[in-house]
């Protein structure tokens, strides 16, 4: 109950932050069409009756053409290409949020026996590559966007906790936990009711960032093929753009669609992860604000705020009450 | 009186802007100190006393901060007319500063005797060796122990009270006419706060530099100081001689500050505290900044702010219903 | 003091690295009862009692015919002698050679990448600290959100298409001839420099807005604190505030930075090497991934962590020179 209303706080903060509110609709927009994809396309790129002629330039009744390879709409790949990026941005961004946190908290909070064994486990995990790792594992164990959720969470959490666990261990030191602590609040007590509303914050901005940089990896991943080979995504969509000849033929259409659909996807999420950031902490003023706001100053209501400091010349005299 | 100061400042005048409002740091403060002299300048955090200091030497950055003065001369010099480069010719040189807290006012990555070279190289025309010399004498003359072997080392290698006497030495370096110490001690465990505090008198007499100490705590003041300006919010109070203010404050404002030094002569029950608290900078009072805490205020308290005038030829105050009457001449009551 | 630390290090990467050995042992056994069987030719038209034997002769090939615990040790002794295995391709050339031949190529673009990213990044962060609020700050503002959004391989497609195929600025496949012909003549650096201009500018842009940013928000970040404060009241001048007291700290994040970056430095660009066609190790184990060849597989994933771990100690090492807070006690963390 105390956290909705805080949510519904932290929303409205977003939607008057300027560049939170572009985030908030793009990114709103994005779930739209990923939702409403059956519905609002032109085409199904996934019946095969529906595909056309290969390899047309953007026109009507294909507004981004259709590709080289087998004739989709790619107005169509696009809008469906949304659902697989924010799907397995945003259920990665969720999952590693309570991995990490919880390792974080481990770790800062559990003892030396357990910040030891996390902090030993991230420098282990921050060694491996985690592409080749990926490919091997895909390769291992079968492609599917399941296996790459799983992986991005195996291997992303482990930034998150480190970050929190610094938070933890400045919370640890804070007089309102010792009081706790002293009160005789138990360990677990401690974690759930104080530490992790104090690292909620820092919890809320970073899966907004995070998100938005496993967006840009998955397409990466499915740009390799390693991703669900049935379903359409982005990255998909700029491979089978390279293989089928885009770059060969000067077909930039297929090519800057499935860009622009990553680029606004991260975009949206970066933004509300950066009005996040500046919502919980205002500390330091933009550097182009502060500039702005001194270029704009009235020079004269200065002078006057000047003025008004200076001494009156004496008008009151002596003969007042004396002091009691 | 103000011909010979070594340091005259006139209308003082800092405030920040910021898109909540105007932070009216410093309300227009006078003050003078001459040669050899030590003038403490009182009050509590946020009054403005170190923003002072740091805007006569030109230290606050046009944004945030805005600064207006009518005078800021110094050893006959108006430091209003310098551009940077001839202010950093006198700081360090002539002014020097001693700041609060040693830890953080030390370059963590550069060895302590490569930060008292540089004084010595930049301002006493010295080469290497010779600062180096001159760096280990200066650690040796603030009672650092094993000074050579301190040169080498590193500020966080240091305790708290030897890091203070790093900052001393540099301060004293350059031999400057006017040395400003903000809050010297009060970063410092109270047993090493008297062994720092007496270095840094015996440095001062020695070597005959003003000194402004910039302080909340009037014990220290008591030791230190010969003169004494009370500022509360951005404005000065009062002003006078360390031993008549001590004894007879004219300012409740003073007043409450001598009255919460704990004693350990007499037995009261409780601690006393002045009512309330500082004023917000960008939303002070109407009339005089102190009336809402003032157990003496009356009508005109709330509307006017008082202006600072003469009780004495040595002691001004800013009040309308000051507790001194002076010795003869401008009295406020019949 | 400075010799424990060292010491100290040096003990943990070499714990950290049997680790990665022995992760990199078990990864390919995950899950299979016979982690041999990824290695078994197809069965085509033997009989089952004739494939059993070609399957034990596969097994003993690859010594999978001992225990487990006996697997391991041979492994390590293997690699103890700086064999990293054999590959499945034809004529079973060593793993390490293959990537002796490939890793040059690779370090190629990396390195150009990375000369690139920090100079140009240090140099445009800088003069947006330096210059807050006016047009080199907002710019690198701007870009940046821009930037981080735009994935490298998008670009390296688009200046494929553009700079490579439309305008022919340069080639957009790499040469097949590069690597063959390359006998370290003027035009056979040439050769190189152009065919990998794509490649690099695809990465470095992402690289220089990295590092900009990062030093833009460091130097900030160090100029308000109190010493800076301190130097300018000792009289310093701006300049030798900016470099002797400024940059000298900032810089220390930014080396942490650039210490992990050298770690992706050889994995990070399998993306873009396959674009252009790069021979590189990218393109080494994308290969080895699609002809299910694990020993290259894995041994490539073992020179690439054994390189990290190393770029890390070395960072470490080098940072502790650099930060003096760090050797007398206390590590980064």
């Amino acid at each position: 109950m105390r956290t909705t209303r805080r949510k519904n706080n932290l929303l409205a903060k977003i939607w008057h932050h300027p560049q939170g509110q572009v985030g908030l609709i793009l990114a709103g927009l994005l779930v739209f069409a990923a939702v409403a994809a059956p519905w609002i396309t032109p085409f199904d790129p996934y019946d095969v009756t529906q595909r056309a002629e290969k390899g047309l330039a953007p026109g009507w009744p294909h507004l981004l053409g259709t590709s080289i390879s087998t004739g989709q709409d790619i107005f169509s790949m696009l809008i469906y290409g949304a659902r697989v990026s924010l799907l397995v941005g945003i259920v990665t961004g969720l999952a590693i949020a309570f991995l990490g946190a919880f390792m974080g908290i481990l770790a800062g909070y559990g003892g030396r026996f357990w910040d030891t064994l996390i902090m030993r486990l991230v420098d282990v995990m921050l060694v491996i590559p985690t592409l080749p790792l990926t490919i091997v594992l895909t390769n291992l164990f079968g492609k599917s966007y399941g296996m790459i959720i799983f992986i991005f969470t195996i291997f992303g959490w482990v930034g998150l906790a480190r970050v929190i666990r610094s938070q933890v261990l400045v919370l640890k030191s804070s007089n309102y936990i010792k009081a706790a602590q002293l009160a005789g609040a138990s360990r677990r007590y401690i974690m759930f009711r104080h530490i992790l509303p104090g690292v909620s914050n820092l919890l809320i901005m970073s899966t907004a960032l995070t998100s938005a940089g496993i967006m840009v990896a998955e397409a990466g991943l499915s740009f390799l093929g390693l991703g669900d080979p049935t379903a359409i995504s982005w990255g998909k969509m700029l491979a089978e753009a390279q293989s089928g000849g885009a770059l060969l033929f000067g077909h930039w259409w297929w090519i800057i669609a499935p860009g622009i659909g990553i680029f606004l996807s991260v975009f949206a999420f970066m933004r509300i992860g950066l009005a996040l950031e500046e919502v919980f902490n205002p500390r330091m003023k933009r550097s182009g604000m502060l500039l702005r706001l001194f270029k704009s100053i009235n020079g004269s209501y200065i002078q006057e705020v000047f003025d008004a400091m200076d001494d009156r010349p004496e008008t009151d005299e002596a003969g007042k009450e004396a002091a009691p | 009186m103000s011909q010979d100061a070594l340091l005259l400042v006139e209308g003082l005048k800092v405030i920040f802007p910021t898109d909540a409002g105007i932070i009216k740091a410093v309300e227009g403060i006078d003050l003078a100190i001459h040669p050899g002299e030590c003038l403490a300048l009182v009050g509590e955090s946020g009054c403005g006393k170190s923003v002072s200091s740091l805007a006569i030497l030109g230290l606050l950055g046009t944004p945030p901060a805005l600064v207006r003065a009518q005078t800021i001369r110094f050893d006959g010099q108006n430091l209003q007319a310098l551009n940077e480069q001839q202010m950093a010719q006198i700081r360090g040189k002539d002014i020097a500063m001693i700041f609060q807290d040693a830890l953080t006012a030390l370059n963590p990555v550069m060895s302590i005797g490569r930060q008292l070279d540089e004084v010595f190289l930049k301002h006493c025309g010295m080469n290497k060796s010779q600062a180096k010399e001159a760096s280990i004498e200066a650690l040796r003359a603030v009672g650092v122990s094993s000074p050579a072997q301190r040169y080498r080392q590193f500020p966080h290698q240091l305790s708290g009270g030897m890091r203070q006497r790093v900052l001393i030495a540099m301060a004293f370096a350059a031999s400057p006419k006017l040395i400003i110490a903000d809050e010297p001690t009060t970063a410092l465990d109270v047993t090493i706060q008297m062994q720092v505090l007496e270095e840094l008198r015996a440095m001062q007499r020695k070597s005959g530099t003003a000194l402004m100490l910039i302080t909340h705590d009037l014990c220290v003041v008591n030791y230190l100081a010969d003169r004494i300006l009370v500022m509360y919010s951005g404005k000065i109070v009062e002003t006078g001689p360390v031993k008549q203010i001590l004894k007879r404050p004219a300012h409740p404002y003073t007043e409450g500050l001598l009255t919460s030094v704990p004693r350990l002569d007499t037995c009261n029950t409780r601690f006393y505290q002045i009512p309330d608290q500082v004023p917000n900078p960008m939303n002070k009072p109407s009339g005089c900044h102190f009336h809402p805490r003032c157990s003496y205020a009356g009508e005109l308290c709330k509307q006017t702010m008082p202006s600072l005038r003469s009780l004495s030829p040595q002691r001004e105050v800013r009040c309308h219903f000051p507790l001194q009457k002076g010795k003869g001449g401008d009295s406020q009551h019949a | 003091m400075r010799k424990g630390y060292v010491l100290e290090r040096i003990l943990y990467t070499v714990f950290i690295f049997f680790i990665v050995i022995t992760l990199n042992f078990f990864i390919p056994r995950i899950g299979v009862e016979d982690p041999a069987e990824r290695y078994y030719p197809p069965q085509g038209n033997l009989t089952d009692t004739e494939y059993s034997i070609i399957k034990q002769l596969t097994r003993k090939q690859y010594g999978f015919d001992v225990s487990g615990w006996q697997q391991y040790l041979r492994y390590l002794s293997q690699l103890s002698r700086g064999d990293l295995g054999t590959s499945l391709q034809a004529g079973s050339p060593k793993v390490s050679t293959l990537i002796a031949q490939r890793l040059p190529w690779t370090l190629v673009l990396s390195l150009s990448n990375m000369l690139i990213s920090v100079t140009l990044g240090l140099l445009l962060g800088t003069s947006a600290a330096w210059n807050r609020g006016k047009f080199a700050d907002r710019a690198l503002m701007n870009a940046s959100t821009v930037m981080t959004a735009l994935p490298a391989f998008f670009l390296a497609l688009v200046f494929s298409l553009y700079m490579g195929f439309e305008w022919g600025w340069f080639p957009a496949y790499t040469e097949p001839d590069m690597v063959a012909s390359f006998d370290w003549s003027w035009r056979a650096i040439a050769q190189v420099a152009r065919n990998a201009a794509l490649p690099v500018i695809s990465m470095s842009i992402g690289g220089v807005i990295s590092y900009a940013q990062g030093t833009r928000n460091s130097v900030i970040a160090v100029s308000q604190e109190d010493f800076i404060t301190t130097a300018r009241a000792k009289g310093m001048s701006t300049r030798t505030v900016k470099y002797r007291h400024v940059l000298r700290n900032a810089m220390l994040p930014i080396v942490t930075s650039l210490g992990m970056s050298v770690s992706g430095l050889i994995g990070g660009s399998v993306v873009i090497e396959q674009i252009f066609n790069w021979n590189g190790m990218g393109t080494l184990f994308l290969t080895a991934n699609n002809t299910n060849d694990y020993p290259l597989m894995m041994g490539i994933m073992l020179f690439l962590s054994s390189f990290a771990l190393l770029a890390n100690l070395v960072t470490d090492l080098l940072y502790s020179l650099l930060d003096p807070r760090v050797s007398a006690g206390g590590g980064r963390r």
